[in-house]
């Protein structure tokens, strides 16, 4: 072998070995990047995650994050069509109030709908009244809800039915976000995490 | 008129229906046991409402749960509610699998008999009579006890 095809030889074999670290760094960049906000709790992606937004309750009051200030929300999106994981989330945020006791009295429980062309504040009414009574839910324009789920790093999706168009669902980030008293993003909770967990993490920052 | 008739006329064979069948616990078909059918209170009549029960089958063979029905629902669906990079989705399913020897759960949070064009609300303290279609075992007649909006568990 002579000496120019060894040189050319390692030369190909640095290159490949630079590519690769280029492309798992991509990967792994992009990785996190589609994830920022939906899992991960670290610092660069949490400050992104902030309280704002500008709705109406379930009066039909207009409501924004500034409404808050002062106070600890407890955030979750959902929507009513949902019968079977909304209801539970709705019940586990009501069990955590209740848990709280007068710590509850600095905590704003907001359930804000991913599907305005359905909840309307009427609708939103009837269904938080069969949770606890300081559960607040917020609807509003298509645009309104698109603006509260990007400020929160939410995301949903509508999921057509195309046997039944009036019964389509709504995939959706299920996370219980506990935000601080300038509408900063604190900490996160799984729906599926357990009341005392929820509360002994509410009760750690407050 | 004749309309008003008519549904009058369901809600009675529903509530009729709701009697005969046994409330709630176990009901068995051959080698098929259905335990602790429920269900939860729907808002109204717009809103679905969801019901769960538990699938037993001590047979060899596995069978599948093709259909649900139920007089109260115009609409029944088994959906599957699944998360992945914590986002929930309802996924309907075709049919139900239910293995030999094995058990299948419905629950909150996982799979569910989703109910939609509801023909009067479903209130708490009442029966949701419910038909499972399965292909070997065949019809299976059970009734749900509606628990409340927020139910969780079974009512008492």
């Amino acid at each position: 072998m002579t000496a120019r095809t060894e040189r050319l030889i390692i030369a190909f074999a640095a290159g490949l070995a630079l590519l690769g670290i280029v492309f798992f760094a991509f990967s792994v960049f992009w990785h996190d990047d589609g994830r920022a906000g939906q899992t991960s709790s670290s610092s660069s992606s949490s400050a992104l995650i902030k309280s704002d937004f500008e709705l109406v309750d379930q009066t039909g009051s207009p409501i924004a994050d500034e409404d808050f200030k002062g106070s600890w929300q407890l955030v979750f999106f959902g929507f009513t069509y949902c019968p079977d994981i909304c209801p539970t989330t709705l019940d586990t945020v009501s069990a955590v109030m209740e848990a709280l006791g007068s710590d509850a009295d600095s905590v704003a429980p907001l359930f804000i709908t991913v599907d305005p062309e359905r909840d309307t504040p009427d609708v939103m009414a009837d269904y938080v009244a069969n949770f606890d009574s300081r559960i607040i839910g917020l609807t509003g324009s298509p645009e309104q809800i698109k603006a509260a789920a990007q400020a929160f790093r939410v995301y949903y999706n509508k999921a057509e039915n195309t046997d039944a168009p009036d019964d389509y669902s709504m995939d959706h980030s299920a996370f219980l976000y506990l935000m601080g008293p300038n509408g900063e993003y604190v900490s996160h909770f799984s729906h599926n995490d357990d009341v005392e967990k929820i509360v002994a993490g509410i009760r750690e920052k407050i | 008129m004749i309309r008003r008739f008519c549904r009058g006329l369901m809600s009675l064979l529903a509530l009729a229906l709701s009697t005969a069948a046994t409330a709630g616990e176990i009901k068995q078909v051959g080698d098929i046991e259905v335990d602790t059918p429920w269900a939860r209170a729907s808002v109204g009549t717009s809103r679905p409402a969801a019901a769960y029960l538990t699938i037993r089958n001590a047979g060899d063979r596995a069978d599948r749960l093709l259909a649900v029905e139920s007089p109260l629902a115009g609409h029944v669906m088994v959906h599957a509610s699944t998360q992945q990079d914590g986002i929930m989705k309802m996924t309907p399913l075709d049919v139900l699998d239910l293995p030999a020897q094995g058990e299948v759960n419905l629950a909150p949070g996982g799979t569910h008999i989703m109910l939609m064009d509801l023909q009067q609300p479903l209130e708490e303290g009442r029966e949701l009579p419910l038909r499972l279609i399965l292909e070997r075992a065949g019809v299976i007649e059970v009734s749900a006890r509606i628990g409340s909006l927020a139910a969780r568990t079974p009512p008492d």
